[in-house]
């Protein structure tokens, strides 16, 4: 077992957002906001997809080490054989030859589709598996759909052939039916790749010949980190800094306020890559920290996500700030003082848990804008180590793949795939969670 | 309201101390000139003395904040920060690393980026507005319901993707438009539809979402029902009305970027090779030309405080309500 820094710093993410979410749910308007957000079909359906990116990346995250001293991951060992086949070059998806646009350079593929003999077969091969994945996502399904209605039946008081209908109608206080159907989904996925991932290439084969379906699916865990460990180097700053600045006003107010309208003047970019180029340049001087190049990769992520956070928790101090001073003039805060509680204590048990929601709407509403802002700095070449696998990557090499002739699509066409279904679950679930949280709008409509 | 003016103009001034100064730490403290050399002259095979002559022919080799050895004045303006650093606020960029003149080869290039940025601000502005009213006409039916979806999903689509997709499918299999490139006259217009095509779509679902909520606070405050139970019609009072209060807060947040318009869109520029500001930059970034790297800073932050001292002009313009003081 190893733990690379980004490992380490997203578990202690992970279970830093339990901890926020098992003190929160103790309280009742909370529980109140997440019912809210349980019963919409499209926000749950979201949230499913979400989570099993987010499982994805936790499984890319534990990594171990060969006695040889190669590291992989727990996915590729799930996965297996994908992230090792290879092949010479370019070959589309499930194909059977490599890619070439005259038929006489067309070579059998190497280590995919070997079995096939005919084109006939070819068919019904694919047909068969496709069936078979679909046939064993439907029993599996179908076992968590029984014992779903065994369970609710005892809620709802009613029979077991009752509640099996009202389930399939989506009639539940939860929306289950759509929770359902993206499992089914999910699960339908994950046999898709069972059934096809060791003999053809799903989403074909890049210009060195590795899998882009390997790719795409180890770019979930950079797109997951650059997301969480920015929150992560960003919320402290922006919630000690905008507390304080609103709790004291006077000098600190002035101070903390000159601080943040500096950073938040320069041009976003620009600094992000300015302090990129110095942190590069710092790492070509010491080559010696480390040792191994995934390890060179995974400081060079880190060091992305703290120059991100340092960049982005001016807009969320901002707003803590103003709400702290709406907060510090409400009747309880008064009795909190006249009682002589101390000022760390007033804003921690009594101004916190009052501006917290603006919290949890900033970070989920930035996660998605911080997956899709990797892509940009990709290209400017600012982005994550060349070495590490990223949708960014992925993009910028195969913006000119589309150039070609004949034209290759599917490094392109994964990676949007891939990054627009995570963002797009993302941004659904924080539309709700905004909606659930925010009083204002919630009344607007 | 001049003394206002004053103030904030003073305010201004440290800020853009305090950046100039981070900048210069980013770039000769964390990375000192011999590191600069070294990049530029590559990692292998340089001598001391090639590091020497190259710090000398860019002016590198002064120390950073104090000269011992001149006299007088010239102890703080023969350094590297009085050089390199202060000569900004007179907007002297000095020269490029490769030796080009930075101030003319910025007013060369402006012109280019403000032929896509401006277009694309007040196109995208009218079209977000007009969506952002009809969603917000249509409240709470399914045309509302689902132009917010519609808004979510193109905000989840990466703007390398918008401009890819762009150019392939209308520019290299559709042929309506070039797929790149600039000319400066009428006939270069083609040019331009693409680029300022696109700038509007990847700006439409987050501004049109904004705008919508923005509407929407507007239709609930009295003034709208005073103005409904005049008995105007609902058409009325959403152009008369709502829109004009609406346009207080729009018009607000477009002040600050018109300033920053200057520095152009950087990715939009690159991959339509507009010789514009913003492929300037990339170009910098990605050739590490540090010189350029820390002029746009300074111009962009610079141009960015223009735009918070004009939107608080733009308040009391639009809205009379507010004085300054």
């Amino acid at each position: 077992m190893v733990f690379l820094w980004t490992d380490i710093f997203l578990f202690s993410f992970i279970v830093f957002f339990c901890i926020v979410g098992f003190i929160a749910f103790r309280q009742r308007h909370w529980q109140m906001a997440w019912k809210q957000l349980v019963v919409r079909p499209v926000p749950m359906f979201a949230f499913v997809i979400m989570m099993s990116y987010l499982l994805i990346g936790v499984i890319d995250s534990l990594h171990f080490q060969t006695k040889l001293g190669k590291t992989y991951s727990l996915l590729d060992v799930v996965i297996h054989p994908i992230g090792t086949m290879e092949e010479s070059s370019y070959s589309m998806p499930f194909a059977t030859h490599t890619y070439h646009l005259s038929e006489s350079f067309k070579k059998p593929l190497k280590q995919a589709a070997y079995h096939i003999k005919s084109a006939e077969q070819y068919y019904k091969d694919i047909l068969l598996r496709l069936t078979f994945a679909l046939i064993e996502a439907y029993i599996l399904i179908g076992l968590v759909y029984l014992v779903l209605a065994y369970k609710l039946k005892f809620i709802y008081q009613e029979s077991f052939g009752e509640m099996f209908v009202r389930l399939a109608k989506g009639q539940t206080t939860i929306a289950w039916r759509s929770i359902l159907f993206a499992l089914w989904l999910v699960i339908y996925c994950i046999f898709l790749v069972y059934q096809m991932g060791g003999h053809y290439y799903i989403f074909g084969t890049d210009k060195v010949g590795i899998s882009v379906f390997y790719q795409a699916v180890s770019s979930i865990r950079t797109g997951l980190m650059i997301g969480t460990l920015t929150t992560l180097v960003m919320l402290p700053f922006a919630i000690f800094l905008g507390m304080t600045a609103g709790f004291f006003g006077g000098i600190i107010d002035d101070a903390i306020q000159f601080f943040y309208v500096t950073l938040s003047s320069i041009p976003g970019v620009l600094l992000i890559s300015a302090s990129v180029l110095a942190f590069q340049v710092i790492m070509a001087n010491n080559p010696h920290w480390f040792p191994s190049s995934i390890e060179r990769a995974d400081i060079r992520l880190l060091g992305l996500c703290v120059v991100l956070g340092i960049t982005s928790w001016t807009s969320l101090c901002r707003l803590l700030r103003a709400e702290t001073l709406k907060v510090r003039e409400y009747d309880y805060l008064e009795a909190a003082k006249a009682l002589g509680v101390k000022s760390g204590a007033m804003m921690l048990r009594h101004i916190l848990p009052n501006i917290f929601h603006i919290i949890i709407i900033t970070v989920v509403l930035d996660f998605s804008m911080l997956v899709l802002a990797e892509t940009v700095l990709s290209y400017i070449g600012v982005g994550v180590d060349p070495s590490m696998m990223s949708w960014g990557q992925m993009i910028n090499s195969a913006r000119l793949e589309l150039a070609r002739e004949p034209i290759v699509w599917w490094p392109l066409l994964s990676a949007f795939l891939f990054m627009s279904v995570f963002v797009l679950s993302i941004n659904v679930f924080a539309d709700a969670v905004r909606d659930a949280l925010d009083p204002k709008i919630r009344k607007l409509v | 309201m001049l003394t206002y003016l004053i103030r904030r103009v003073l305010y201004a001034i440290p800020i853009l101390f305090v950046v100039n100064l981070i900048t210069f730490l980013l770039f000769f403290v964390v990375n000192t000139p011999d590191d600069i050399a070294h990049m530029q002259l590559g990692q292998k095979y340089v001598t001391p003395e090639s590091i020497m002559q190259w710090k000398q022919s860019h002016g590198y080799d002064a120390p950073l904040f104090w000269n011992s050895e001149s006299r007088g004045l010239a102890k703080f303006s023969d350094t590297l920060y009085f050089q390199k650093s202060i000569k900004l606020f007179g907007f002297d960029f000095g020269r490029s690393l490769q030796g080009r003149d930075i101030s003319s080869d910025i007013s060369e290039r402006m012109w280019p980026s403000l032929a896509i940025a401006i277009p694309t601000l007040i196109i995208g502005l009218f079209v977000n507005i007009t969506f952002a009213m009809l969603l917000a006409f249509f409240r709470g039916t399914y045309l509302d319901n689902w132009g917010v979806g519609f808004c979510i999903v193109l905000m989840s689509i990466s703007s390398m993707f918008f401009i890819i997709g762009g150019q392939f499918f209308l520019a290299k299999v559709l042929k309506l438009v070039p797929i790149s490139g600039f000319y400066p006259s009428w006939e270069g217009m083609k040019f331009l539809i693409l680029p300022v095509a696109i700038g509007v779509v990847t700006g439409v679902g987050a501004s049109t979402r904004w705008y919508r909520i923005i509407f929407l606070e507007e239709m609930h405050k009295d003034y709208v029902r005073t103005a409904r139970a005049k008995g105007l019609s609902e058409t009325k009072v959403l152009f008369k009305h709502i829109l004009r209060n609406a346009m207080i807060p729009i018009v607000t947040n477009v002040v600050v970027i018109i300033p920053l318009l200057f520095m152009g869109s950087l990715i939009l520029e690159a991959f339509f090779a507009i010789p514009g500001l913003g492929s300037y930059t990339i170009d910098a970034i990605q050739g590490q030309d540090f010189e350029i790297v820390r002029s746009m800073v300074f111009l962009g932050t610079f141009l960015y405080i223009i735009g918070l001292i004009c939107t608080d002009i733009a308040y009391v313009i639009v809205d009379p309500r507010v004085r300054l003081g």
